[in-house]
């Protein structure tokens, strides 16, 4: 409920002035501003009663006869509030809970602007080595997305959190450690990465997983109807290999999952190993899902 | 040119030697390249000279520093060339320097010209600029720069200014020195948005006043007072509604749950 903050006597604004101010500007307002501004409305109406409901009252049966049909079946709805119970009026109209997502809707807007139709998947079987030899144009993208890219992880250092939500709650199909051993490690800055990663891939038919230093995996996929391949590309970036290289996958009830052929034990310095898996969806109505829940491997 | 756009798809030389030897190409190419008056010259030269700062960026934070800062240098000199596709390259190649370590305090000493640069004629080079005044801005310079865009908004034209106003946006966000900064311009810049205003941007005011209890009555008053011009634009209304429904009461200074408590009660019994 709603904690009473100190307001100084002149910054006060009593009720009536407040919705007459709004009021003035309701005539010349888009559809989405009069929807928004009902609503604030109905918020006042419970809050003072008195003649701002009345006034209110009055706006709503005007706008329950408007052309627009969503504003009208709005205000509609609104006028038959009150006859509500209290208490379910209070979870209609009480105050709005903060917002529980740390996602800002700027950075996405900015990051989707940039990337446009541009290639999402950065990952390709030989990652990073393609780019530079593309024709002309693309070299000039190229920099811009890095530029963008390093942009957005200075960012994450420096950024002010002003939604006071902490920024994590990375949906991370990440290698996690194994049997003890950490080896590759999601820390907190390299979450929002991960995020990105994923949503990048989200709709591409390839795209990279997760990177770091010493490791990059990427992932191909190729559905027909309800049977696909899934070829999961692992990436030694280290001068050493990757012995006792394992690679764990689980189904999930929606979605079966067979290994085509054996993991390699090893990935050579600068080589990358695909393994590849063949998927059936085998529950109809589900969004299948497949994570690759651990990647245990010791790198020596 | 067409090496060094091979040498792009190949990593750092691990030898030592090699890494040397295509350091001094490197900057052989970079130190002497000069804008000269034969047209064919300057492409020429050109195209060797930015596929080798393309090759540095390839390299990443891998290249040799002293390099880095002498290609700032030189894109530096460029964007004070009257010529638009040099300025062009020259910007769209520093924003993308700007990712690197250490590159930052020698492009920003390009601030200005590259704010300039936002008056250009051209919209691509606007653009452009804008990319990388984003990318060049920190802490240190950012209250300089969300100032100088908030004058450069009001007559920036509608291929530019939705860009220009969600870049904005979030480096106020991300620099705001305090809350109430923040809502000050955000308002400031979508009073004279117009009716370009993206609707992110003003779902993200009320995401942010929302979640700090400390802003709310702050914003409320800012938004009531914004609400007293003839002619707000929509978005100001939209923002202003919003806020004014949600944190209004505080401004009464009454106890608003007495208030409330009465209030339904009236609203219910009619």
């Amino acid at each position: 409920m709603w904690v009473p903050l100190a307001v100084s006597a002149e910054e006060r604004v009593r009720p009536e002035e407040q919705f007459n101010r709004l009021q003035t500007h309701f005539a010349r307002c888009d559809n989405t501003a009069k929807g928004i501004l009902l609503t604030a409305y109905c918020k006042m109406a419970v809050c003072y009663g008195g003649a701002i409901a009345t006034g209110v009252d009055r706006v709503l049966a005007t706008m329950a006869t408007v052309f627009d049909a969503e504003l009208q079946q709005r205000a509609v709805e609104y006028h038959h509030l009150p006859r509500l119970s209290p208490a379910t009026l209070e979870i209609v109209l009480g105050d709005m809970p903060p917002y529980a997502t740390a996602e800002n809707v700027l950075e996405r807007l900015d990051q989707a602007r940039r990337l446009g139709n541009k290639n999402q998947a950065q990952f390709l079987p030989d990652a990073g080595k393609e780019k530079g030899e593309a024709g002309d144009g693309s070299n000039q993208d190229d920099a811009e997305e890095g530029a963008g890219g390093a942009t957005e992880t200075k960012a994450a250092e420096t950024e002010l959190n002003l939604t006071g939500i902490p920024t994590s709650a990375a949906p991370a199909p990440a290698p996690a450690s194994s049997a003890g051993r950490t080896l590759v490690k999601v820390t907190d800055e390299m979450k929002p990465k991960v995020v990105a990663w994923f949503q990048a891939f989200g709709g591409a038919s390839k795209g990279v997983l997760y990177e770091d230093a010493a490791l990059q995996i990427g992932c191909q996929i190729a559905i027909t109807e309800a049977e696909g391949v899934v070829n999961v590309f692992f990436g030694n970036k280290t001068a050493t290999p990757f012995k006792a290289f394992r690679v764990r996958v689980q189904a999930t009830p929606q979605l079966a999952v067979t290994q085509v052929d054996a993991t390699p034990s090893e990935v050579p310095p600068g080589a990358q190993v695909k393994v590849a898996f063949n998927v059936a969806c085998v529950m109809v109505r589900h969004v299948a899902g497949i994570s690759v829940c651990g990647c245990g491997m010791r790198v020596r | 040119m067409r090496l060094l756009r091979l040498l792009q798809s190949f990593p750092v030389p691990a030898d030592t030697t090699h890494r040397s030897r295509l350091n001094e190409v490197l900057t052989k190419i970079i130190t002497h390249t000069e804008v000269t008056k034969s047209v064919n010259k300057n492409n020429a030269d050109h195209s060797i000279l930015f596929e080798a700062v393309n090759l540095i960026i390839k390299h990443g934070n891998d290249s040799d520093p002293q390099l880095r800062g002498q290609a700032v240098q030189l894109l530096g000199r460029f964007l004070r060339v009257k010529e638009p596709n040099i300025k062009y390259l020259g910007l769209g190649t520093m924003a993308a320097l700007a990712a690197l370590d250490g590159t930052g305090p020698a492009i920003r000493k390009n601030q200005q010209v590259v704010l300039d640069c936002l008056k250009e004629t051209d919209v691509s080079i606007r653009l452009r600029a804008l990319d990388l005044i984003f990318a060049m801005c920190d802490t240190s310079n950012a209250m300089p720069i969300v100032e100088a865009l908030l004058v450069h908004v009001v007559t920036a034209d509608y291929r530019i200014k939705q860009e220009m106003m969600l870049k904005l946006a979030i480096l106020a966000e991300r620099h705001a020195p305090s809350l109430n900064w923040y809502v000050d311009t955000i308002l400031q810049m979508v009073s004279v948005g117009g009716d370009d205003v993206d609707d992110a941007i003003w779902h993200r005011v009320v995401q942010i006043v929302t979640n700090n209890e400390s802003l709310q009555v702050y914003a409320a008053r800012k938004l009531y007072d914004a609400l007293a011009q003839s002619r707000p634009p929509p978005v100001v209304v939209k923002i202003g509604a919003y806020i004014l429904g949600e944190f209004g009461v505080m401004l009464t200074g009454d106890d608003g749950t007495c208030a409330a408590a009465v209030g339904l009660a009236v609203w219910v019994r009619r």
